[in-house]
């Protein structure tokens, strides 16, 4: 989790991923941070996020992000 | 049938009519009969076209959902996980294909109107149609919801009247619950609508047609019109294709907003943009929309463009690695971009300009921020953000320049000219500046661009319009309704280069 809110503060060092539960309905990310973010974490935890992950639930927190990426990783 | 015509109408009244007589349940029944008057009006072989793709792709989202059915049955009566992961391969391989072969028949009907010259005409709409049909695809096949299953409800969806001509690009899920839902007749719905419609037409008539007699004359490269004149078509243009485009949208916004339903908005008051990429998310909105989820993120996540990515991770700065694959799916959406506004090398010329300004903001935003940090320039600034937004709108107004001359020597020409030629003097004498325009056409468009840019500053401040016009007493209330519907009939632009009909009407 901690690595994970990291890469996410190097992406957006203006925003607060600790406290922020609706990164993508509050419109605090855009398109360019979610692909910046995709492909920080595909390195970083060797996964494969695809198309049909993006969604907004998978995206609102850094909880969320984490699920995603254990769910991807047990597959 | 021109939606600017007595033919329309008489037909959205009758529409209204048959809508609201109805049983509720039963109303939306009345919707794809209309689709299919309007878009006979254009001629019945078109017709066929569209019925084409729309089979195809309702059939399509049948298939996917039969496919999807299937194998989660036999996932589920599986214990075996491997078996399971397995049988999930299979569907989404299956799937896949079935896609694929969708969309490319779909696609490829639109390439040959589109591309190749072999038909002398061009079903209406079918720039339209084809990418809200392929996004509802691409939707059914992400599992983002179910394919309809009756075939009238889908029709009625793809033809939607209101969003065939020009857009919006309307999405399944988003239109189908107004769509298909009863209400009654609503006083007030019908006005607001209806003054919707007028202030729509008033955009389109007395404002965008008036400038368009000037530009006509100012762009060809042979008019004669250089230096100041060009630097004149940066700042009209915008003006101009905004209260066509966004004119037309305010018609047909209005005309379901009188029924009830609601149309995704196209626009987001574009020139209060502080740059390039926030204004494509403020201008033709439900296009980028479509681009962004069906183009830019299947590029920018694809194991080909990741696989770039991760490549260069030893060999470029963390910062450029994450942006790899944004930076090459940006070049594919706005070559595509370009490429749907006109088979010509402008329009991906005035794709690629997009491109570059959008890019380089990102590339460049460190650098830009540490130069404001020095100039003590705050984001805050109003003087700043003013330059901002003029910089955005002569950007896009040199854009469109761009994609309205077919020839680089005319670009060429026109852009030498700013330099070259020394008339800058005529900049002071703003009833020159205009040819084929008189000074009553001038005072006109000052007021009715005044007016525009008045409710968008309202719209901007996120003042309910509607609502502030429910508190105006009702008697002045009409009497601003009824003189705008007076200044539509009697300021209208009729001149011998009034432009007609809608300029997106062409995509």
């Amino acid at each position: 989790m901690e690595q994970l809110q990291k890469i996410l503060e190097e992406i957006r060092p203006d925003v607060d991923f600790a406290s922020e539960d609706r990164l993508i309905d509050n419109g605090v990310l855009d398109s360019i941070d979610i692909i910046a973010i995709v492909t920080a974490v595909n390195n970083a935890y060797d996964v494969e996020i695809n198309v049909q992950y993006l969604l907004p639930e998978h995206f609102n927190s850094v909880e969320a992000i984490y699920r995603l990426i254990c769910k991807l990783q047990d597959e | 049938m021109s939606l600017i015509s007595f033919p329309f109408f008489v037909f959205v009244l009758v529409l209204m009519a048959a809508y609201y007589l109805m049983p509720c349940k039963w109303q939306w029944v009345v919707i794809p009969v209309f689709n299919l008057l309007f878009y006979m009006s254009y001629g019945a072989v078109a017709v066929c076209f569209l019925a084409v793709t729309m089979f195809l792709t309702y059939a399509m989202g049948i298939l996917l959902n039969r496919t999807d059915d299937h194998f989660g049955a036999l996932r589920k009566a599986c214990a075996d996980k491997e078996q399971k992961k397995k049988y999930k391969a299979d569907c989404v391989k299956t799937k896949k294909r079935i896609m694929l072969v969708g969309l490319f028949v779909d696609f490829v009907l639109w390439f040959l109107f589109k591309f190749t010259g072999l038909f002398s005409f061009s079903p209406l709409g079918i720039s339209i149609y084809t990418f809200i049909a392929a996004g509802y695809c691409i939707d059914v096949y992400r599992g983002k919801y179910r394919a309809e299953k009756n075939l009238f409800k889908y029709a009625s969806f793809l033809s939607f009247f209101p969003h065939i001509v020009q857009g919006p690009f309307s999405r399944y899920d988003a239109l189908k619950d107004t769509l298909f839902a009863g209400r009654r007749c609503s006083f007030e719905r019908l006005e607001q609508g209806i003054i919707r419609i007028v202030w729509g037409c008033f955009k389109k008539l007395v404002i965008a047609d008036r400038m368009k007699a000037a530009i006509d004359m100012i762009l060809p490269r042979d008019s004669g019109y250089g230096g100041v004149y060009v630097f004149l078509l940066f700042v009209i243009l915008p003006i101009q294709l905004y209260a066509d485009f966004s004119g037309y949208m305010d018609i047909v916004a209005g005309i379901c907003h009188m029924l009830g339903i609601r149309l995704q908005e196209n626009f987001k008051q574009p020139f209060f943009a502080r740059s390039i990429d926030e204004f494509w998310r403020r201008w033709h909105i439900t296009l980028g929309a479509w681009f962004r989820d069906y183009l830019f993120y299947p590029v920018s996540m694809s194991r080909v463009v990741q696989k770039i990515s991760a490549r260069c991770k030893d060999k470029l700065s963390p910062v450029l690695v994450r942006m790899i694959p944004s930076y090459i799916a940006l070049f594919f959406v706005w070559s595509a971009t370009g490429l749907w506004h006109g088979k010509s090398w402008n329009f991906l010329l005035w794709g690629w300009i997009n491109l570059l300004c959008i890019v380089s903001g990102m590339q460049f935003k460190p650098f830009y921020e540490r130069i404001k940090g020095r100039l003590h320039i705050t984001e805050e600034n109003k003087c700043w953000r003013l330059f901002q937004m003029a910089r955005t709108f002569l950007i896009f107004g040199f854009a469109e320049m761009v994609s309205d001359i077919p020839s680089i020597y005319g670009i060429w020409t026109k852009c030498r000219s700013l330099v070259c030629e020394h008339n800058w003097y005529l900049a002071a004498r703003p009833l020159q500046l205009f040819p084929g325009l008189e000074i009553r056409d001038l005072v006109i468009l000052g007021i009715g661009i005044l007016l525009m840019l008045i409710l968008d500053i309202l719209k901007e401040k996120n003042v309910d319009i509607y609502g502030l016009a429910g508190r105006i007493p009702v008697f002045f209330r009409y009497l601003g309704y009824v003189s705008l519907f007076y200044a539509v009939i009697l300021l209208g632009y009729s001149g011998k280069n009034a432009a007609g009909g809608f300029m997106y009407e062409q995509f």
